[in-house]
C-alpha cells in the first residue's frame, strides 16, 4: 500500500503501546526497547509498499519488531561474556538499573525463557495471536508453538508463585 | 491453552498494563521522525539513490529478518509460478519432501541423526537468506485480505478456544489429553464403573493420568502447588486428609494414576537435575539435557502409608502417558535447541532414558529429511517399576499422539504453505508403533492431506484407521489400512468450514464443522473402501465435544452462536438422536446463557459424563465466577439442571467432578466440595 508519514503514524497509533511493551519484555532495558521499536518502525515505513492492506499492519509490524529484537539480542549476546547466565544477569541488572520500566517479576519470568519462547509469549500477550498465527510468523509448526508456549508458561509460573 | 496457561498470560498482561511508552515513541513524534528522514532523502534524485543504497544495507538487518519471516510465512504461490527465475525456484523449494516409504526407518548412527538436525537448521538459515534476497523486490501479496478473513472467523467463534480446541492436549503438560475417548468405550468404562467415576478417557481399557482420581474410598488430589498428592479419606461423608505423597519443592507432578487392582499409585512429573547425573544447579530450565520426566511408582496397599517402589526417568518435557495391562507408557518431548550441539558429543543432541542414551536403532527417523525434536516413548512394567522395559524415540519436528487399544500413532503436520485459506495446505504424516506387554514395535508409516483437529478426529477400528481432516478451506475423511495406505476417502466436504469435533463409533463416524451453522455429518464407514456421508444436520452453534450417551444418543457440549452477530452467547448442550444414521436429529438442547465457556472444549478429562447413572457434569465460567453444573437427560423432559454451585477453589488447573456412591466431589485447586447426588445439597468440604 502507499502511505505517507501521517497515515503511517495513524496506523502506528493503534499498536504502539503493545509494540513497546513487547519490546520491553524482549530487550534488556528501556533504552534498548525504545531503539528496537524505533528501528522496526523505520524498517516498516521503508517497506510499507510491500504491505497490501492496512488490516494486516499489526501482524506485519509485530513480525518486523520481533525480528528486530532478535537481531539486537543476538548482537548483544555476542558482546556478553559467554558464561553470563540469565540469573546473574537479572541480579546485576536489578542492582545497576533500578528503573527497568517493567515489574521485576515479569522481567525475571521472561529471563527464564529461551529467546524463541520469549517471542512466542510476547506475541501471545501483546500481539494477541494464537498458535497458528505465531507459527506463521515464526515459521514454526503450530504444534511446536503450542508445546513451546506451554513449556514457557510453565517456567514463568514458577516466578508467579 | 488451558486455564493455568491463560492465567499466566493474563498475569503478564496485568503486570505490563501500566507501562508508559517513552515520548520519543509517541505517534506524533514518530511521524516527525519519519518526515525528517524523508526530507533527508528528498533533495535530488541522485543523492536520494545513493542514500537509499546505504539505508538498504543498514535496514537489511532489521528488514531482512522481519520480512523474511513475514514472507516465508505467507508464500504467494501464484506470484511465484508466474514470475520465472529464481523466485519460482525458491517457491518450489519451499515444499517439504515427504518420503513414500511405507516403513519406519531406524537410525544407523548418531551421526545420521545429527544430519537431520543440521538439515533443519540449514533450511531455516537458507530461508532467511532467500527472503533477504527477495525482500528487495518481492511483494507479499494478498496476505492482508485473506488473512484478515480468517481472523474474523476466528473471532466469531472465540479466539483461542476455537483455535486450540483439543489440540492443547499434546502441548500442555497438565492435560496431555490429546487422546480423546471413543464414546462408546468411554461410556462402557464409566457406565459400568462399580460405584465411583473414572477419568474420562479416549480409549476403553487404556487409562490416562489425571489430577484427581479415586479408588472408591479415597480421593487422590494433586494439590495446587504441584508438589504433593493429597490422599483424602471420604469415609462417612466426612473428608479427612489422611496422607500425602510429596516430591519436594524443586520437582513437580503433572498427573498420576491410581491402580486399585494392583494397589499402586504412579505419579508422572518433572524432576530437576540430579537424576541425570550431571551437575545441575538451578539452571535446569536452560539446559534441556537436565530436565527430565519421571514416573514414580508407590505401593498403596496401605493408602495411609504410600511406599515408593521405583522410579524411571527420561529426557524432555512430559507430553502424555497411558496405562494398559499393568504397563505405563510414558511420552516426553525432547527438543534439541540449536546452540551447543556438536557431532562429537551425542549427549548434546540424543535423549537419554535413565541416564543412558537411547540406542541408534531405537531412534525412528522422520519421513522428511529434517527434525529438531524427539517424542520419547518408554514402557514400564508396574511389577518392576524401577526399570524401563522398552524405549523408542520418534524423531520429528513436533507432533501429537493418539493411542488406540493396540497402537500408538504419532502424527505430525507438515505445513507446506501458510494458513491463508488457500487450498495448498498441509500434509499430515503418521507413524504407527504397536505396544504390547511393554514392547514397542515400529509398524508402518503413511500420510494424508490436511491436519487433524484433535485426536478425536483419528480412530482405529478393526485394524483400519479413520481420520477426519481439514485442509485449507475444505475437509475430508480418509480410511487407511493397517499399513497406513489410504484405501477409502471422501474429499471436498463442507467447503469454507473446518472440523470442530469428531467422534467415531464402530462403523459410523460423526463430525461437526462450523462456519455459521453447525452441520453434524454422519459418515457410514461400514465399507472402509467406500466411506459415505449419509446424513447432515444443520443447527446453530457448534459442539466442541461429542460423547455417546446411551443407545442412539450423542451428546454435544459446545457453544451457541448468535446467528446475526456471530458471537458466541452461551454454552450449549445438545442431544442428537442418532437412531437413524441417515437422518440425525437434534432431539433436545439447552443453552446456558450466563455461561460463557467450559473447560470441556479443550480438556475432555474435565467432563463427567455417565449415561449409566445419567450424570452430565462440568465446570463453566459465568460472570459470577466458576460454577459446577450437573445435568440429567430424559427424552421427554430434555436436559434438567440438578445442580449449579459456585466453585470456591481457585487453582491453576481445571476443575474435576468425581463421584463415589451418592456423593459428588468437586475439586478445584486445594478445595474439595462434596454434594449429595440425592438432593444436591452440600454435605462437606475440605481445604487441603
Amino acid at each position: 500500500m502507499r502511505c505517507d508519514a501521517k497515515t503511517f503514524a495513524q496506523m502506528y497509533e493503534t499498536v504502539y503501546v503493545d509494540l513497546y511493551r513487547f519490546a520491553l519484555c524482549m530487550m534488556r532495558s528501556r533504552q534498548d526497547a525504545e531503539d528496537a521499536v524505533s528501528e522496526a518502525v523505520t524498517a516498516a515505513y521503508e517497506n510499507i509498499g510491500k504491505l497490501r492492506e492496512e488490516k494486516a499492519f499489526r501482524n506485519w509490524i509485530f513480525t518486523i519488531l520481533s525480528n528486530t529484537c532478535k537481531k539486537k539480542l543476538g548482537s548483544a549476546a555476542r558482546e556478553q561474556s559467554a558464561s553470563a547466565d540469565a540469573y546473574s544477569l537479572i541480579r546485576t541488572e536489578a542492582q545497576e538499573e533500578p528503573d527497568l520500566g517493567l515489574a521485576v517479576d515479569v522481567r525475571k519470568a521472561f529471563f527464564l525463557l529461551e529467546e524463541e519462547e520469549q517471542t512466542i509469549i510476547g506475541l501471545s500477550v501483546f500481539g494477541g495471536y494464537n498458535s497458528q498465527e505465531i507459527g506463521e510468523a515464526l515459521k514454526l509448526n503450530p504444534n511446536t508453538v503450542r508445546s513451546k508456549r506451554s513449556r514457557a508458561l510453565q517456567k514463568m509460573e514458577c516466578i508467579l508463585r | 491453552m488451558d486455564r493455568r496457561e491463560q492465567d499466566v498470560l493474563e498475569w503478564i498482561r496485568q503486570e505490563t498494563e501500566e507501562i508508559d511508552v517513552p515520548q520519543k515513541l509517541e505517534p506524533d513524534n514518530i511521524r516527525r521522525m519519519l518526515e525528517e528522514k524523508e526530507a533527508l532523502e528528498r533533495p535530488g534524485k541522485k543523492k536520494r539513490r545513493a542514500y537509499r543504497i546505504g539505508l538498504a544495507a543498514a535496514a537489511c538487518v532489521a528488514v531482512a529478518g522481519g520480512l523474511a519471516a513475514w514472507q516465508a510465512a505467507r508464500p504467494d504461490y501464484s506470484d511465484r509460478t508466474v514470475g520465472p527465475g529464481s523466485m519460482a525456484d525458491a517457491g518450489a523449494e519451499m515444499a517439504v519432501e515427504i518420503s513414500d516409504s511405507k516403513s519406519i526407518a531406524r537410525a544407523d548412527s548418531y551421526d545420521q541423526v545429527y544430519g537431520y538436525l543440521e538439515a533443519y537448521q540449514k533450511q531455516l538459515e537458507e530461508e532467511e537468506k532467500r527472503m533477504m534476497a527477495e525482500s528487495g523486490g518481492a511483494d507479499s501479496k494478498a496476505s492482508g485480505s485473506a488473512r484478515t478473513d480468517t481472523m474474523k472467523e476466528e473471532i466469531a467463534v472465540t479466539e483461542d478456544s476455537a483455535m486450540d480446541t483439543g489440540m492443547n492436549g499434546s502441548a500442555a503438560p497438565y492435560e496431555m489429553s490429546d487422546t480423546p475417548a471413543a464414546a462408546a468405550e468411554a461410556e462402557g468404562s464409566a457406565g459400568m464403573a462399580a460405584d465411583y467415576s473414572e477419568t474420562n478417557v479416549r480409549q476403553e481399557g487404556v487409562d490416562e493420568g489425571d489430577i484427581v482420581k479415586t479408588d472408591g474410598r479415597y480421593l487422590y488430589v494433586l494439590e495446587d502447588n504441584g508438589h504433593e498428592i493429597a490422599i483424602v479419606d471420604t469415609m462417612d461423608q466426612n473428608m479427612k486428609k489422611a496422607a500425602s505423597v510429596e516430591v519436594g519443592d524443586k520437582n513437580s507432578i503433572y498427573e498420576f494414576y491410581v491402580v486399585p487392582k494392583q494397589k499402586k499409585l504412579v505419579l508422572v512429573g518433572y524432576q530437576s537435575g540430579e537424576l541425570l547425573g550431571d551437575a545441575a544447579g538451578d539452571d535446569v530450565y536452560n539446559n534441556p539435557n537436565l530436565s527430565a520426566t519421571v514416573a514414580v511408582t508407590y505401593d498403596i496397599k496401605d493408602p495411609l502409608n504410600p511406599v515408593e517402589e521405583g522410579r524411571v526417568s527420561q529426557s524432555g518435557n512430559y507430553s502424555s502417558s497411558r496405562m494398559a495391562d499393568g504397563y505405563l507408557y510414558l511420552f516426553s518431548e525432547f527438543y534439541v535447541w540449536n546452540r551447543d550441539i556438536s557431532p562429537q558429543e551425542p549427549r548434546s543432541y540424543v535423549p537419554a532414558v535413565n541416564g543412558e542414551l537411547i540406542k541408534e536403532s531405537n531412534i525412528y527417523l522422520p519421513p522428511v529429511s529434517q527434525a529438531n525434536m524427539y517424542e520419547i516413548i518408554t514402557a514400564v512394567d508396574l511389577a518392576n517399576p524401577g526399570k524401563t522395559k522398552d524405549s523408542k524415540a520418534i524423531f520429528s519436528k513436533g507432533g501429537q499422539v493418539y493411542v488406540s487399544g493396540k497402537n500408538i500413532y504419532f502424527y505430525e503436520t507438515e505445513w507446506q504453505s501458510s494458513f491463508l485459506g488457500s487450498s495448498t495446505g498441509c500434509v499430515t504424516t503418521i507413524r504407527k508403533v504397536s505396544y504390547r506387554d511393554g514392547e514397542l514395535t515400529a509398524r508402518a508409516q503413511g500420510k494424508f492431506d490436511g491436519y487433524l483437529n484433535d485426536s478425536f478426529s483419528i480412530d482405529e477400528y478393526e485394524g483400519n484407521l479413520r481420520v477426519v481432516t481439514t485442509d485449507g478451506d475444505t475437509n475430508a475423511v480418509y480410511v487407511l489400512d493397517k499399513d497406513l495406505e489410504i484405501i477409502g476417502s471422501i474429499e471436498d466436504l463442507a467447503k469454507d468450514e473446518r472440523v470442530y469435533s469428531a467422534r467415531f463409533m464402530g462403523e459410523i463416524g460423526y463430525f461437526v464443522t462450523f462456519r455459521e451453522t453447525d452441520p453434524l455429518f454422519s459418515v457410514d464407514l461400514s465399507d472402509p473402501k467406500k466411506p459415505e456421508i449419509v446424513g447432515e444436520l444443520k443447527i446453530p452453534g457448534f459442539s466442541e465435544y461429542l460423547h455417546f450417551y446411551g443407545e442412539n444418543q450423542l451428546l454435544g457440549i459446545g457453544m451457541n452462536v448468535d446467528e446475526k452477530t456471530m458471537i458466541t452467547d452461551g454454552v450449549k448442550l445438545t442431544m442428537f438422536d442418532i437412531s437413524d444414521k441417515t437422518d440425525v436429529k437434534e432431539a433436545n438442547t439447552c443453552i446456558l446463557e450466563n455461561v460463557y465457556s467450559t473447560e470441556v472444549g479443550y480438556d475432555y478429562k474435565a467432563a463427567l459424563v455417565d449415561p449409566g447413572r445419567n450424570i452430565i457434569g462440568f465446570a463453566g465460567y459465568t460472570e459470577g465466577g466458576q460454577r459446577y453444573f450437573l445435568f440429567e437427560y430424559d427424552k421427554k423432559e430434555g436436559f434438567t439442571c440438578n445442580m449449579e454451585e459456585d466453585i470456591n477453589g481457585n487453582g491453576m488447573r481445571s476443575t474435576r467432578g468425581v463421584y463415589i456412591g451418592d456423593v459428588i466431589y468437586v475439586v478445584q485447586g486445594n478445595i474439595i466440595e462434596a454434594y449429595s447426588l440425592k438432593d444436591y445439597k452440600k454435605v462437606d468440604d475440605l481445604i487441603l
